[in-house]
């Protein structure tokens, strides 16, 4: 039997091939263009489609980085070791969470072009849609959930050590690696903190997402209700939360140093993860959806008429169709292109753009009535504003933080099962 | 045909069974049948084998069960010929289930009907060779060589680990 110290074994990481310096001022540039675009768009005539695109995009990576949070807090509740290695990049999109919060409240200024029962309130519903009542009740819902979600991800990286920051001479119990970095306890505490806090989060998660898609979303047509709503919302962000961590981990691979603990089965265990999620989310989108059509009460069906039947907007639900559903599902049932690193990123990359435009599609029917189809550079700068933030906080916690869960009890166990390669 | 011989090796230990397999197939020499008490994925990829068969029966099932399902929709709705509510008297998206639904079904029945006819199942005979404690736990290892080669696959094997080599006739 193998001391708990030789268990511990010495995780290096190459060095990062990237151009931070590069990377940061282009996000900076975005993030600049993106709000440039954003005042330029209030001051004019379309403060309506900026508030539009505002709300599009905060839905859009809002969605992504709670997802990414709760893969993290789902990898710790069912102590899975197979994901051990892409765990911290799982919670890496968790920095934005606090920018998600500002722009929610940011929303606050814009609530008079976003909300049409502000101007022509719904009878029996005023109690429920009021600016007063949605704001507390989103806002102390985000916050909460932000919280949780950074304390996650607080406990998942305060063992941690930069690997040859610090050494500590007076531990006795615990080994020193090579590189300098403390190898911690074997079960620290802030292991024993996930443990609760995932269950909590994931059941969180639901309630916090079908929340802002019934008060953010689905208000934006106030005489319309559809039951599953709230969850095809944050099934979808699941979705593309996957998505995007697939790209992550391509990136990890390649560029982050990572390609001797993230390796293909990784890549085809997500592949399959997206592939199961790709399937729910079409699922939940065609259970409203037949339900709808069966029934064809008018009340329901108008809202699936306009986004299916009506020019501008029937091409782009087909395209959503096609590019998040169809298209995916068909290429993720090969075996061998799950582990091809370019067919991923495209198709990662394609899924969500196609999220996006669902969102898009979800959003802009009910806002923009009869004025044509709403993407143009105003959308496309200020989404790009807003991917440069999600991308400066993802650099910012790749230099901060080391990229694999050092003080994961269950990655020591995966690496004893599964050497990294350069070891084995 | 009259220079094969057959021999059976049988190992009690899943690695040495695997590098039986990798020194057989360096020495270009065939493995006939490999018997396992359990599963094992290694002695899949060590085996190298081409794609199963049996996906060809899955896929024509499917592409069956989804005619069915759909065309039992189409038949069905166009024996009564109503308009309901204003939707089209052949409806596509409930098709989709009715559809679905039969995909799964007829292409599961007839990857059990690929399965069996794959694996020539059932089989009312074992062959003699066969060992009772293939099924309680011991490996084996089927290997057909020429009449020269036998003396080196004898060794071969017996390098491996295997704990017991017997010549098979036929």
């Amino acid at each position: 039997m193998k001391s708990k110290d030789d268990k511990l074994r010495e995780i290096s990481i190459a060095e990062p091939r990237v151009n931070w310096r590069l990377l940061t001022s282009v996000c900076l540039a975005m993030i600049l263009i993106g709000a440039l675009a954003f005042w330029i768009g209030l001051s004019g005539d379309s403060a309506q489609r900026t508030w539009q695109a505002y709300l599009i995009n905060f839905l859009f990576w809002s969605g992504l980085a709670y997802g990414a949070v709760l893969f993290a807090a789902v990898l710790n509740i069912t102590k899975a070791r197979w994901g051990r290695p892409i765990k911290r990049l799982a919670e890496a999109p968790g920095t934005f969470l606090p920018c998600s919060f500002l722009f929610f409240c940011g929303l606050y200024y814009g609530r008079e072009k976003i909300f049409p029962w502000l101007h022509e309130p719904v009878e029996h519903k005023q109690w429920w849609l009021n600016v007063e009542f949605l704001f507390a009740r989103d806002g102390l819902a985000l916050f909460v959930l932000m919280v949780i979600s950074l304390a996650l991800i607080y406990c998942s990286v305060r063992e941690d050590r930069k690997p040859g920051a610090r050494r500590r001479e007076d531990a006795p119990e615990k080994s020193t690696g090579k590189a300098g970095a403390a190898i911690p306890d074997y079960a620290p505490r802030g292991w024993r903190a996930q443990q609760v806090l995932s269950p909590i989060l994931g059941i969180l998660y639901a309630l916090v997402l079908s929340l802002i898609a019934i008060d953010l979303i689905m208000s934006l047509d106030p005489h319309w209700v559809s039951t599953l709503f709230g969850a095809y919302y944050f099934i979808g962000s699941f979705y593309t939360a996957l998505a995007a961590l697939m790209i992550l981990c391509i990136v990890a691979r390649q560029h982050l140093g990572l390609e001797d603990y993230v390796q293909p089965r990784h890549m085809h265990d997500l592949g399959k993860l997206m592939l199961a999620f790709c399937l729910l989310t079409a699922d939940f989108f065609y259970s409203q959806f037949l339900v709808i059509w069966y029934s064809d009460l008018p009340e329901e069906t108008r809202y699936v008429i306009l986004r299916v039947r009506q020019s501008p907007w029937e091409p782009l639900a087909w395209t959503v169709l096609f590019v998040c559903f169809a298209i995916p599902f068909v290429v993720l049932l090969n075996r061998k292109i799950k582990m091809k690193p370019r067919p991923m990123i495209v198709l990662s990359a394609a899924i969500l753009i196609g999220m996006w435009l669902e969102r898009l599609l979800l959003v802009a029917p009910s806002l923009s009535k009869g004025e044509g189809f709403p993407v143009g550079l105003l959308e496309i700068f200020i989404t790009a504003g807003f991917f440069g933030t999600m991308g400066l906080c993802l650099i910012l916690f790749f230099r901060i933080f080391p990229l694999l869960p050092i003080s994961d009890p269950l990655l020591h166990e995966y690496l004893e099962l599964n050497p990294a390669k350069h070891e084995a | 045909m009259a220079q094969e011989r057959s021999l059976l090796g049988i190992f009690a230990h899943l690695d040495d069974l695997l590098a039986a397999l990798r020194v057989i197939a360096d020495n270009n020499l065939e493995v006939h049948t490999v018997y396992s008490p359990v599963p094992r994925h290694e002695i899949q990829e060590a085996l190298a084998l081409k794609p199963s068969r049996v996906r060809f029966f899955t896929l024509t099932g499917g592409i069956l069960g989804i005619s069915i399902g759909v065309g039992l929709t189409i038949y069905t709705s166009l024996q009564w010929n109503f308009i309901v509510a204003g939707k089209p008297v052949i409806p596509l998206v409930p098709a989709v289930i009715v559809g679905f639904e039969f995909c799964i079904l007829i292409s599961v029945l007839f990857n059990l009907l690929g399965l069996l006819v794959n694996s020539r199942l059932p089989r009312f005979r074992l062959p003699d060779h066969y060992d009772a404690r293939f099924t309680e736990d011991r490996f084996g290892l089927l290997l057909t060589c020429t009449e020269a080669e036998h003396e080196k696959a004898r060794n071969l094997l017996r390098e491996a680990g295997a704990e017991e080599i017997h010549e098979v006739e036929g």
